[in-house]
């Protein structure tokens, strides 16, 4: 091989030089060739699997390899891709077509696709026949994200949608904010007041003297 | 000896190894945000011939290949050292930490030493934790109830589908009531604890079978733990178990930056347990929970240690007043000066 070539895959994405070793692997060239000498010279560390794993990446679909080309995914990105079901790659490749989906976004949407399908055990299409996953939701990137994030977390969201009720539910002045973890791990509310006037200082007295309010706090601050 | 990298690589043989640098040290998950027991670990065994899917060996090793120290006399000299400098406290040592304690003892009989020597340390009780049956070299020792055989016990359905190669429950149970005919006290460790469809069933069938296999007060501790791991674990469990579904259950990512269950589900399994327990062996039981957070033994023990050395305390109290084991009982605050 001219070392030109050589010299051009060394500096191209892991993505371009792994479809290289699967033409190679498509040759009579002897495999342990190909572990010796073709894979280290162009810069990809030489493991147990890697063979394996060359033809498990380009059999990605044409649009993720280009994908994971134009991007520049690392050789372990474009292999964890590889372990999710072509459907799903499909489908938010194809949101890609319309939509500015950045790499980070279709690496998130994909993985939580997988867990969402693999836990229901269910497919992608049947997500969207059953409504779960909302067609009207698939023309902007933030409500794909509000949406995948409900099927992928229904605990949490539930949880914190219980808790958002019970804040609403006190009534709370403006300059009154109630926040807590999200994420449910840590215990606790935090209350953030901002107070401009005496009279606001007299409302927030009252409003936490409120017997009422304080047993409302209390169901909210159990559910963190 | 070269290093090496893949789990399954590792598994293939076994090495007799020389004791490298310190073996005894506190388990490696503590950690600050969450109740930690203080056990102390011997690395007297590394990677095991089983293959858990949820095993944190996968991202933790950084040599997979199996081992086993056969360098006994220089653990213990270790061991001795450590438990001769603080004579006042209950020291309870374990040797699971990076394997296995019972899985390679047909062959190195690795065990059998550690119980004969721990009988004569008036501060320290050894714990073997085991996912095998292999306890029949074992049964005859005059262990003095010095040490306690654990399993790590999960229902059926998880023993099946994600524990391979391991002894079956049904296995595991026997060997449980062979040990406790041979008069060792006996640990139950319900941890991971694992969500799945039918868990609340399959769990109290589990309670159900331990207490046909073992007494309540021969169980000297049970603990409680959800599945847990690191987000990078995430990805090498899906690569090397693609049929597991535990990497895509729903998880959060705790403050020691593993990820586990959210707390509400955590809570609702832990409860489960804990009542099916306390149903089939009343309402003695020392049971803790493994790497959680303060609020959670609150809803789920109904108590809350004021520190890592407070539950340290505590079980050194539970194993001097129901088996007379450890030196008398210091006090909380020697502990806490400790720890």
């Amino acid at each position: 091989m001219p070392t030109q070539t050589i010299q051009d895959l060394r500096k191209a994405p892991p993505m371009g030089k792994i479809q290289h070793l699967a033409s190679l692997l498509d040759t009579n060239i002897p495999k342990q060739d190909i572990l010796k000498t073709h894979i280290p010279e162009i810069g990809l560390h030489v493991h147990s699997a890697i063979l394996i794993e060359i033809k498990k990446i380009t059999s990605l679909p044409n649009a993720v390899q280009e994908f994971c080309k134009e991007k520049n995914l690392s050789y372990k990105q474009c292999l964890n891709l590889a372990h999710i079901p072509h459907d799903i790659l499909n489908t938010v490749s194809e949101w890609q077509t319309t939509l500015p989906i950045t790499t980070s976004n279709f690496i998130k949407f994909t993985q939580m696709l997988r867990d969402i399908c693999k836990r229901e055990n269910t497919t992608i299409r049947d997500l969207i026949k059953t409504n779960k996953l909302k067609k009207e939701n698939m023309k902007k990137i933030n409500l794909i994200t509000l949406n995948l994030h409900e099927l992928c977390y229904p605990i949490q969201t539930q949880t914190n949608m219980k808790i958002e009720t019970q804040i609403k539910d006190l009534n709370l002045p403006k300059n009154i904010e109630i926040t807590w973890d999200k994420t449910l791990e840590n215990k606790g509310l935090t209350l953030k007041v901002e107070i401009r006037s005496p009279q606001d200082m007299k409302d927030l007295t009252e409003k936490l003297k409120n017997s009422q309010i304080q047993e409302k706090l209390l169901q909210a601050l159990d559910k963190t | 000896m070269s290093k090496t990298k893949n789990i399954r690589d590792g598994k293939k043989t076994v090495d007799a190894l020389p004791k490298k640098g310190e073996s005894m040290d506190t388990c490696a998950t503590i950690s600050d945000k969450y109740v930690c027991c203080n056990v102390k670990v011997l690395k007297s065994v590394t990677n095991c011939p089983y293959e858990c899917s949820y095993c944190f060996l996968q991202n933790y090793l950084t040599n997979t290949q199996t081992g086993v120290v056969t360098d006994i006399t220089k653990l213990l000299e270790e061991v001795e050292t450590k438990i001769q400098a603080e004579p006042w406290r209950l020291f309870r040592i374990g040797t699971w930490e990076l394997g296995d304690s019972l899985a390679l003892e047909p062959q190195y009989a690795q065990a059998a030493e550690l119980i004969t020597a721990f009988t004569k340390y008036p501060n320290a009780l050894l714990e073997l934790k085991t996912k095998s049956n292999k306890v029949d070299t074992i049964l005859n020792l005059d262990h003095q109830s010095k040490t306690v055989v654990s399993w790590s016990l999960s229902t059926e359905y998880i023993c099946k589908t994600e524990e391979h190669k391991t002894a079956t429950l049904p296995e595991r149970l026997e060997a449980m009531k062979k040990c406790t005919d041979a008069g060792y006290l006996i640990g139950a460790h319900f941890d991971p604890m694992i969500y799945y469809p039918n868990w609340k069933q399959d769990y109290e069938a589990l309670i159900q079978e331990v207490f046909k296999h073992t007494t309540p007060d021969r169980l000297a501790w049970i603990s409680i733990g959800s599945l847990r791991f690191n987000p990078e674990q995430k990805t090498i469990m899906e690569n090397n178990y693609p049929g597991s579904t535990l990497a895509s259950a729903e998880m959060i990512r705790g403050d020691d930056n593993k990820l586990r269950y959210p707390k509400p589900l955590r809570i609702e399994m832990y409860n489960h347990l804990i009542s099916c327990l306390k149903k089939y062996g009343g309402p003695n039981l020392f049971i803790y929970l493994c790497m959680e957070r303060w609020d959670v033994w609150e809803k789920c023990i109904g108590h809350t240690p004021s520190s890592i050395a407070h539950l340290d305390h505590i079980f050194a109290h539970s194993l001097k007043t129901r088996y007379n084991l450890g030196p008398p009982l210091a006090e909380l605050n020697q502990y806490e000066e400790v720890v």
